[in-house]
């Protein structure tokens, strides 16, 4: 016993004593900023989607030429230094096609996940806390959603509402949320069972104070990561309705249209194709990249 | 074990009603029917003819298609017609009954994703293992970080790539239609590569769950064979945890078939039901949406089930969960 706490002592007394500011700035830094730093890919992937997020916002100003602006003195150039990735069939700028294509992809993507964040959050938040009936009412309504087809079904609600931007995010949305209640739900049921949940409604607080400041801030993690694949998810469903053609209806580029596009003419002008797939590919792997670095800080093995 | 299958086929037909009526609600809400498009549009399509008929006619295909009842009298009449098959003709196709319409073109989008389910199955498993047992070097780590490359390329962009590598750089395989069995390589390699790339993750770490236990242990200590230890007890138990992972993937591919087959110009069941929508084609819309229900629920059914057979402790003590 004795012997044992003269060697903590010593481990103690041997670590290198910490200068003010080395201390000082260990505190400053949050042990979650410092696990994800370390993850090279996940910085990586951030990276990524940062350049390609700021590189959609500001497509605007960015872009070198108007995305509806046809030129039919350059139709298929191949790519230059005025053209980056070349022109398409009506001599339009390929580059800026691609750019403002992006826009409407992040657009989506970022904007049905919020819907499905604040659906998710609510019902699974609800059931999983609840329990009974209402867990039971609620999943079985999740259950039948998740048996639709879910692209049929937002085919219908296209054809439904129109081809705007809005619409698609809505149409994107509507069958994507249930994957996210089933996450929140499944945290939700496993903190609620947790002594400090005991402790907050032994001292008298309200379900909807328990579930807002205890059970949702305890349950980020997973969400965390299930937000960061259902982004690139959902910019996957939004292009590939506009590869069906039930998209963003052109003029206005968007990505799936421009894969098509390139797809058409895949046997004269490669080119076409390569740009857009090219960037596609490397905003969603961007994504997969960050996801995993955040299973990995947060410890967590979610289902994708 | 009866009793989980009456409550599930009970659920099956709960929600095959539930996803019939909403859809046949928002069909119905679609502004413009199937005949004033076709007006605006004229002569897009060969139904337009019907444009030229009498009056008289006219209304006894209204009567026929019920378009004058109450909404639950329409709904009875498609979904009864399904469930009977007897579904009759479509708005878009008068002179081809639906049923052989989807006799012609299921099949096609049915094997597509079947085959892809097998090869992709099979890649997963094969490569899960080989990933497993040579953890920590550089065959595990190069394997799963393909396999984290393709969790989230969609089968489309997999698609294009597979097309401008096999049919326009090395022309060893045609891109389009579906003539042969050398047309479903591409569109079944799509399909499956991104399912691959997630589930072979999941085998591989199952595997090496098994491969730690004690159980593996003791085979080894009774001299069993590595070979032995792999096949015989390490894959029968890492198994199950694949298939939890593959089951939900299975309604995904059958959504995934409607886009391979668009890019690859297949007359399968996607492009039926992506032109029938934009047409409102509500009889060929509502057919082909619950046939799709249909098939997805019961491949759920089927995983299910399935779980019960690999694993007996499932059986015994029920499916409760």
């Amino acid at each position: 016993m004795i012997v044992k706490v003269v060697i903590n002592l010593e481990i103690r007394f041997n670590e290198p004593a910490l200068t003010v500011k080395e201390h000082a700035s260990r505190r400053r830094r949050s042990p979650l900023w410092q696990r994800f730093r370390r993850n090279k890919l996940a910085v990586l992937g951030a990276t990524i989607v940062l350049i390609l997020v700021l590189l959609a916002i500001f497509a605007p100003i960015l872009s070198p030429y108007p995305y509806q602006e046809a030129n039919f003195g350059a139709t298929y150039q191949d790519p230059s230094f005025a053209h980056w990735f070349g022109t398409d069939s009506l001599g339009r700028d390929m580059l800026t096609r691609i750019l403002w294509g992006m826009r409407n992809a992040f657009t989506v993507g970022f904007g049905a996940e919020v819907v499905e964040l604040t659906l998710g959050l609510l019902l699974g938040a609800v059931a999983g806390y609840m329990g009974g009936l209402t867990d039971n009412v609620l999943m079985r309504f999740v259950d039948i959603v998740y048996a639709f087809p879910s692209l049929l079904f937002s085919i219908i609600l296209i054809v439904l509402l129109g081809h705007s931007i809005l619409t698609i995010l809505i149409a994107v949305a509507a069958t994507s949320w249930v994957g996210m209640a089933r996450v929140v739900r499944s945290q939700v049921i496993k903190i609620r069972q947790t002594g400090y949940i005991e402790a907050a409604r032994g001292m008298g607080a309200s379900t909807w104070t328990i579930i807002r400041r205890q059970v949702l801030p305890n349950s980020m993690g997973p969400i965390v990561v299930a937000v960061s694949f259902g982004i690139p998810a959902n910019m996957t469903i939004e292009a590939g309705l506009s590869v069906l053609g039930l998209g963003i209806q052109p003029p206005t580029p968007d990505l799936g249209e421009l894969i098509i596009e390139g797809q058409q003419a895949v046997f004269s002008y490669p080119y076409l194709l390569i740009g857009p797939t090219v960037i596609f590919a490397l905003a969603l792997i961007g994504f997969v990249f960050l996801g995993d670095g955040f299973r990995d800080i947060f410890n967590t093995k979610s289902k994708r | 074990m009866l009793k989980y299958l009456a409550r599930r086929i009970f659920f099956m037909i709960v929600a095959f009603f539930a996803v019939s009526l909403v859809t046949f609600l928002l069909m119905k809400s679609v502004p413009g029917t199937f005949l004033t498009i076709n007006m605006a549009m004229n002569n897009m399509s060969s139904a337009a003819d019907t444009l030229g008929i009498s009056d008289q006619l006219m209304t006894s295909l209204t009567q026929h298609f019920h378009l004058n009842s109450p909404w639950y009298v329409q709904y009875w009449f498609y979904v009864s017609g399904f469930l009977t098959s007897h579904m009759g003709n479509s708005f878009e196709f008068p002179d081809i009954p639906t049923l052989s319409l989807i006799e012609r073109t299921f099949p096609i989008s049915f094997s597509l994703a079947f085959l892809a389910v097998a090869v992709s199955s099979i890649l997963a498993v094969l490569l899960g293992i080989i990933a497993a047992m040579r953890e920590n070097t550089w065959v595990d780590s190069s394997t799963m970080f393909v396999a984290m490359l393709g969790t989230t390329i969609p089968s489309y962009l997999v698609a294009v790539f597979l097309m401008l590598i096999f049919g326009v750089w090395l022309h060893i395989l045609p891109i389009l239609g579906i003539n042969g069995p050398q047309y479903y390589v591409l569109p079944v390699m799509s399909l499956a590569l991104p399912i691959v790339s997630s589930t072979s993750r999941y085998m591989r770490n199952s595997v090496i769950e098994s491969l730690h236990s004690e159980y593996i242990v003791t085979v080894y200590a009774k001299g069993g064979s590595a070979k032995h230890v792999l096949f015989g007890h390490a894959m029968k138990n890492s198994l199950l945890p694949f298939i939890t992972v593959v089951g939900p993937q299975l309604a995904g591919l059958m959504m995934g078939t409607v886009l391979i087959e668009s890019l690859f110009g297949i007359p399968g069941m996607g492009s039926i039901f992506v032109n029938a929508a934009q047409q409102r084609d509500y009889p060929l819309i509502m057919d082909s949406t619950l046939l799709y229900c249909l098939v997805i629920l019961l491949m759920n059914l089927f995983v299910d089930l399935l779980y019960g057979v690999l694993d007996p402790r499932i059986r015994r003590t029920g499916y409760s969960s």
